[in-house]
């Protein structure tokens, strides 16, 4: 019924974002940090749902992205007083010529599925590991940025302003998502998932196309580091490019709904909820990683309960991702 | 203005499937090609469709030389294929599949869903239009590979075994549809077992054999052909 005004659909972020504005209103204060975190998550795993939901591509570098534009971000923000944004904008630029350089060893020829998830495994902890060794060299107690109410460089005293931020980075990433589904690239994405060969056969340039949206999500994945670095003020190598970061994109997409448009933001709710109440717990329990220990269980429990998702549950009806 | 292979050669590690093998097919003609199991049929589809390029030969489409190009360009200049092992995108609907293969030709959303309808219309698969792929019966999988086929608006068609398994009147409508595009102008190939139908459609027909060209002529001559018959027909199949 919407098929007669397309352009309806791009309502639905819109009308997300001013939800969430509303609702924002009325949480306390000291919910705000689950808030921006939700925020990243579901960003971060949109962005990442086109290559794992759309294109069938099990990358496990995008966590490492999302960490090197936080780190870089605030490194030229600190040391050469680079605004935040400007910072992010260069920072995007150096993790696409990362990504693209990933994707000209990946997409050559055709390789395995578990060679592509092994080698952007690879890339991740090669970009960790130099951030690491930046890190000791040069900032032993990691980057630390001023405390001080600067709405330009996304630094706010309101910690709620981030979560806005936040929101509209995952209204227009959903605005994107809603246009690649209804348009060529989303079809040619959704036929390389399906069968490789077919695709080629049926005119896709399946090298060409993985690598534009390889690099296209891994500059935008290194924006939400950006308002990470604003939102942290102190940037450490072992937090923002921590693998955690990864196992959540994971956990949320594939809990919330792989290849779905809502899954990553559903999944994000989900797993933010999860998270407060394992920080909720006592000391004894919360302490020695179990919030991965869940966040693998929920992989598990989604991946043979929920094949679908949560999303799943709800919407059976026509996506180009219907599994 | 022709699909045309010079003197292609193709190697299996060690198994010569094609042997400098030739064929030339015109706008608006039928060409089959026959042959027993491992004849080279399939191969010689790989090597047109540039799913698998070539150990010697060129491969001209109108007078391009498309040999070194991927399958997605040659798709674009034209040639379009179906596959004998039928290759569904299987959590897509049919409409989407067939799409994929509009939009190489058509960008706009709207216009590649009208040009896959009409795809759609012509292999009989409209009323599956909103069905899943991997629901569909073998039967129609082989009618959305043609459906697909077709929305990339090609010039050459390359038809894998796409009437096997039909029942006698099926196969009549799929014939008067490979008429239908002939007429239109397009080239085709088809790799068929059933006699009945390369008689009936072919213009010409070419006999592969351990990956050589063992005969090429009209049906008639084909039929009447000493060496084809003593070479696998058996000569009772070809009274068609």
């Amino acid at each position: 019924m919407l098929d007669h005004q397309p352009w309806l659909r791009y309502l639905q972020p819109v009308v997300l974002l001013i939800v969430a504005i509303l609702v924002a209103q009325v949480v306390p204060s000291r919910y705000a940090n689950a808030l921006v975190l939700f925020t990243l998550y579901a960003y971060i795993s949109i962005c990442w749902n086109f290559v794992g939901g759309l294109a069938g591509k099990l990358s496990l570098a995008h966590g490492a992205f999302f960490g090197l534009g936080a780190y870089i971000s605030a490194v030229l923000f600190v040391d050469l007083g680079v605004p935040l944004l400007v910072g992010g904008v260069i920072a995007a630029a150096v993790v696409a010529i990362f990504a693209w350089i990933m994707s000209a060893i990946a997409f050559r020829r055709r390789i395995g599925a578990l060679y592509f998830a092994l080698l952007t495994l690879a890339f991740a902890y090669v970009l960790l590991e130099l951030v690491r060794q930046y890190e000791i060299a040069y900032k032993l107690l990691g980057v630390h940025l001023p405390l001080v109410d600067d709405p330009l460089n996304l630094i706010f005293l309101n910690k709620f302003n981030s979560f806005y931020i936040g929101m509209v980075m995952v209204a227009i990433a959903l605005a994107v998502w809603i246009w690649v589904s209804r348009h060529r690239f989303g079809y040619m994405l959704a036929a390389i998932r399906e069968d490789e060969e077919a695709a080629k056969a049926l005119g896709v340039n399946v090298p060409s196309v993985l690598t534009v949206t390889m690099v296209a999500t891994a500059a935008a994945t290194s924006f939400a580091g950006v308002l990470a670095a604003g939102y942290l003020l102190s940037v450490e190598a072992n937090f923002v490019m921590s693998f955690e970061w990864m196992n959540i994109v994971l956990a949320v997409t594939l809990v919330g709904g792989l290849g779905r448009m809502y899954g990553p933001v559903v999944g994000a709710a989900f797993i933010t909820i999860i998270g407060e109440i394992v920080r909720s717990l006592p000391q004894s329990i919360a302490a020695g990683g179990i919030s991965t220990i869940v966040y693998g269980a929920l992989v598990l429990l989604a991946a043979t309960l929920l094949p679908s998702g949560i999303v799943g549950i709800a919407r059976r009806d026509r996506e180009l991702v219907v599994r | 203005m022709a699909l045309v292979a010079e003197k292609v050669s193709k190697r299996y590690s060690g198994l010569l499937a094609l042997d400098s093998v030739s064929l030339e097919l015109p706008p608006g003609r039928i060409l089959a090609l026959i042959g027993p199991n491992g004849a080279g049929k399939s191969t010689m589809f790989e090597v047109l469709s540039g799913m698998r390029k070539a150990d010697g030969g060129k491969v001209v489409l109108d007078g391009t030389d498309v040999t070194e190009l991927p399958p997605w360009q040659r798709c674009r200049l034209g040639i379009a294929r179906t596959f004998q092992v039928v290759r569904p995108l299987a959590a897509m609907t049919v409409l989407d599949n067939v799409k994929v293969g509009a939009f190489v030709r058509h960008h706009d959303a709207s216009e590649a869903e009208a040009v896959a309808r009409e795809a759609l219309e012509q292999v009989g698969l409209a009323d599956r239009a909103s069905q899943l792929a991997r629901s569909l019966t073998l039967l129609q999988r082989k009618q959305l590979e043609v459906a697909r086929a077709l929305a990339t608006q090609p010039r050459y068609l390359l038809l894998d075994e796409c009437f096997a398994g039909l029942r006698a009147a099926e196969q009549d409508v799929s014939m008067q549809l490979v008429r239908r595009l002939a007429d239109r102008g397009l080239g085709l190939i088809l790799v068929e077992h059933s006699m009945r139908i390369v008689m009936r459609l072919a213009e010409e027909v070419m006999v592969l054999h351990h990956g050589k060209k063992l005969a090429q002529g009209t049906p008639a001559q084909i039929a009447k052909n000493p060496d084809v018959r003593a070479a696998y027909l058996g000569a009772r199949d070809v009274v068609g």
